[in-house]
């Protein structure tokens, strides 16, 4: 009896390991990985660059309703386009059952798959490859569509506290549940304006998902702040829609 | 020449500016002015020498109470508030006891508090104060990046606390002149392992001068001290400077019931002003604004406590608009108590006796006392003639008279002005007798002119006018819409000076409920109600 081992690769998603077909099965969940012991990684697909219209995805990322999922997936020997699959919602699709502008090129492992009509709520993706030795990566991510009032979510700093004189910038990062054009304002801790940026929707800082922006420690003006707490204020047509607290210390 | 005419020209403009600042106040402007330019020019120059560093936030740029937040910030030259005193240290120069206040504010939709407590106390040698302004804000999150390389919250948290604890003195330099200074001290702090403490001092320097009773001009140099001197050094060595900041304020009150501040920053140029209205005598409505934003507020008296809450309107961001809160205890002036030795001193008021003023006299005490002070005279006959009318050229040299007297009594005879330019009415000449009272008065709008440019030096006063002049003089509000008197309806052209003249208890000797308007106004009334005026302090 032919057996397909698998592997779970999924970070945040559910990763599993083991015989797909066979009897062998040792696999397990939760980003636990236990290898089969006479399977070397190897011998397993690849399954890498997994992007929602164009952005990198993790568990819990925002999408929009209709998009494009794209991914590399490829093997040493090669890809089985009849056991490798898509998965949204519980509904699968053979790689080899892609049609239209969903589809994958086996010679540069590029899969394509267009979405559309998703309700606000989560939604399951999932990346299943299968080679021809019948060995198996997955990788399942939840993903939010939210077409309700815009917001900023898990808005932070890295690092934090944060020292100017590093030489690197201030990473601001947060994840919003759609494109909008975003400004960005620091206050100090009088309430007065240090800086602002604005980002245009779509563009990076302004794009559904998870977003990532510099910030140097200077003000408006290019002087370098002191040694204080900042606040940060995500705004889009005059509302608050996300904050969070900076700390300058040098 | 009628004042209210065309050829009111600048010289009588001038003539009434110089009038109302005498010289010894003149002599304080310079003074003033020579502080100002000495102070300033050495802040400055410690500032241009000092070394370039990043520049840290002094937490008292947030304001020092709801009142000054109301109008603006605008608080250099506010006295009698307690927290501008933090701001301008002279300002405490005018504390008549002592006080209490305290502030509190959440900024940034909560995200920051602020508390400020303090108070002041008046001794025999100047005000002091202390005063303490604190900020906290709590949960400060620590990130780091996950293994897709996203940043996430690690679980841990530190707080932030910014602090300045301020010493204060303040007293007068000369009678409308004071001085005074504020030490303060600074600490910042990031709890947590990745933390640190700032520590350092600085000082404020102020002036207030107050050449009117209704106008202040202030000035505060903060953070005067060179940063080679004064700054905020961080558990990590980092060396930061104090903002030097210079305010220049004007405090203006050209009514009872309305008061007018405006500051002025610099070097940063940002303006902060301010409107109080008294719409009642414990309540207040506020308006300011502040460097581009709106501020409002409301001010409540209770006895001796006050309760002031303005709102700060954030014109770049809405969310960011807030409330301020302040209660204050302001203890009432203290009775001096001045030494047995100086009691001693008191000088007895002088008594000039007339033949016609019997022991019995109603007016006896006024026009006795009056006469000794040199304010009233009689003739040389030796009698007053107390039932005598009094004419309005007579009425105008009293006028003058008891003003003259009454400075007399805080300045030297040098001080007094007298007009440079009598204004004249055609049927006053330059060789009548009460000319440059009759000028005086009528620049002072005490007395007024007739529309065909006479003044009618000679004409009797009825009590009417009398009442209505001396009422003018006195500095009283109308009492609009009230009949005062059964024969003087609301109506009555001198009716709301006639009820505020009753309201003040100058009118106590008109018995019964008529004021007989068209009555002769006498002499014993004129010297009543002047030594009413002057509450006996004859």
């Amino acid at each position: 009896m032919s057996s397909v081992n698998y592997q779970g690769l999924g970070g945040a998603g559910e990763g599993l390991i083991g015989n797909l077909l066979g009897t062998n099965y040792l696999g397990t969940a939760g980003g636990i990985a236990v290898l089969w012991a006479n399977i070397s990684a190897a011998e397993f697909p690849t399954i890498a660059n997994v992007k929602v219209d164009g952005k990198s995805i993790a568990e819990g990322d925002y999408i929009k309703a209709s998009g494009t999922l794209t991914a590399t997936v490829t093997d040493e020997t090669a890809i089985n386009i009849n056991l490798s699959s898509i998965e949204v919602d519980g509904t699968f699709t053979s790689f080899a059952a892609l049609t239209g502008t969903s589809t994958y090129d086996a010679q540069a492992g590029a899969l394509t798959y267009v979405f559309s009509g998703l309700s606000d709520g989560n939604h399951v993706f999932g990346l299943y490859a299968v080679n021809s030795s019948g060995n198996l990566t997955s990788r399942r991510y939840t993903l939010k569509v939210d077409s309700g009032t815009l917001k900023a979510q898990e808005v932070l700093v890295y690092p934090n506290p944060y020292n100017p004189k590093s030489g690197q910038p201030a990473k601001i990062a947060y994840r919003l549940n759609r494109d909008s054009n975003i400004s960005l304002y620091i206050f100090d801790a009088l309430g007065q304006l240090v800086y602002k940026q604005d980002y245009l929707s779509g563009s990076e800082g302004a794009h559904i998902g998870y977003n990532e922006v510099d910030w140097s420690g200077t003000s408006n003006s290019g002087n370098p702040v002191a040694n204080d707490l900042y606040f940060l204020r995500i705004v889009s047509d005059g509302k608050v829609i996300g904050k969070c607290k900076i700390a300058v210390l040098k | 020449m009628n004042i209210q005419s065309p050829r009111y020209n600048n010289q009588i403009i001038i003539q009434k500016l110089i009038k109302q600042c005498p010289k010894s106040q003149l002599n304080n402007f310079w003074d003033l002015f020579n502080c100002l330019i000495v102070t300033f020019t050495l802040s400055w120059l410690l500032v241009i020498c000092q070394p370039v560093l990043a520049i840290t936030l002094d937490p008292t740029r947030l304001g020092e109470g709801a009142r000054s937040l109301a109008l603006g910030r605008a608080a250099v030259a506010m006295s009698g508030d307690l927290g501008s005193m933090f701001i301008n240290p002279a300002l405490a120069a005018n504390l008549k006891s002592w006080g209490a206040t305290t502030m509190y504010t959440s900024l940034l939709e909560g995200d920051i508090t602020y508390t400020l407590l303090g108070g002041e106390y008046k001794t025999a040698w100047g005000t002091l104060g202390i005063s303490y302004l604190g900020g906290a804000s709590f949960g400060l999150q620590v990130s780091t990046r996950d293994a897709d390389g996203r940043i996430i919250f690690n679980g841990n948290t530190f707080d932030y606390a910014n602090q300045v604890l301020s010493f204060l003195f303040g007293r007068e330099i000369k009678e409308d002149l004071a001085a005074g200074a504020a030490l303060k001290l600074f600490r910042k702090e990031f709890t947590g392992p990745s933390g640190s403490t700032g520590s350092g001092f600085d000082l404020d320097l102020g002036l207030l001068w107050k050449p009117r009773k209704d106008l202040s001009v202030g000035i505060s140099q903060q953070n005067t001290l060179p940063s080679s001197i004064a700054s905020l050094t961080w558990g990590t060595n980092e060396k930061e400077g104090i903002p030097f900041n210079t305010k220049l304020g004007l405090a203006y009150a050209p009514r009872d019931n309305l008061l007018l501040a405006a500051d002025l920053d610099c070097p940063s140029g940002a303006f902060h002003g301010g409107v109080e209205w008294k719409l009642r005598q414990n309540f207040d409505l506020r308006a300011g604004f502040d460097g581009g934003n709106f501020t409002t507020g409301v001010g409540l008296k209770f006895k001796d406590f006050i309760f002031d809450l303005a709102y700060y309107i954030d014109r770049e961001l809405s969310a960011n608009s807030t409330y301020y809160f302040s209660i204050s205890y302001l203890a009432p002036e203290r009775a001096p108590t001045p030494p047995p030795s100086q009691e001693a001193k008191k000088p007895t008021p002088s008594r000039r006796t007339f033949s016609d003023v019997p022991p019995n006299y109603w007016a006896k005490d006024a026009i006795e006392l009056l006469a000794g002070a040199g304010v009233i005279s009689g003739f040389p006959d030796g009698t007053f003639r107390p039932e005598k009318g009094l004419t309005r050229a007579e009425m105008c040299s009293l006028l003058v008279k008891t003003r003259r007297t009454k400075d007399e009594r805080t300045t030297d005879e040098s001080s007094i002005v007298h007009p440079l330019s009598p204004i004249v009415f055609k049927d006053v000449s330059e060789k009548h007798w009460a000319v440059s009272y009759i000028a005086q008065a009528a620049e002072e709008g005490l007395v007024k002119g007739y529309p065909n440019g006479s003044f009618r030096p000679g004409l009797m006063l009825k009590r009417a006018e009398g009442v209505l002049i001396l009422a003018r003089f006195a500095q009283l509000k109308p009492t609009l819409g009230v009949s005062p008197y059964s024969d003087i309806p609301a109506t009555h052209w001198a009716a709301p000076e006639i009820a505020a003249a009753k309201g003040a208890g100058l009118l106590d000797y008109i018995k019964g409920n008529s004021f007989e308007p068209s009555k002769d106004f006498s002499r014993a009334e004129a010297a009543y109600i002047i030594y009413k005026i002057g509450k006996g302090g004859w």
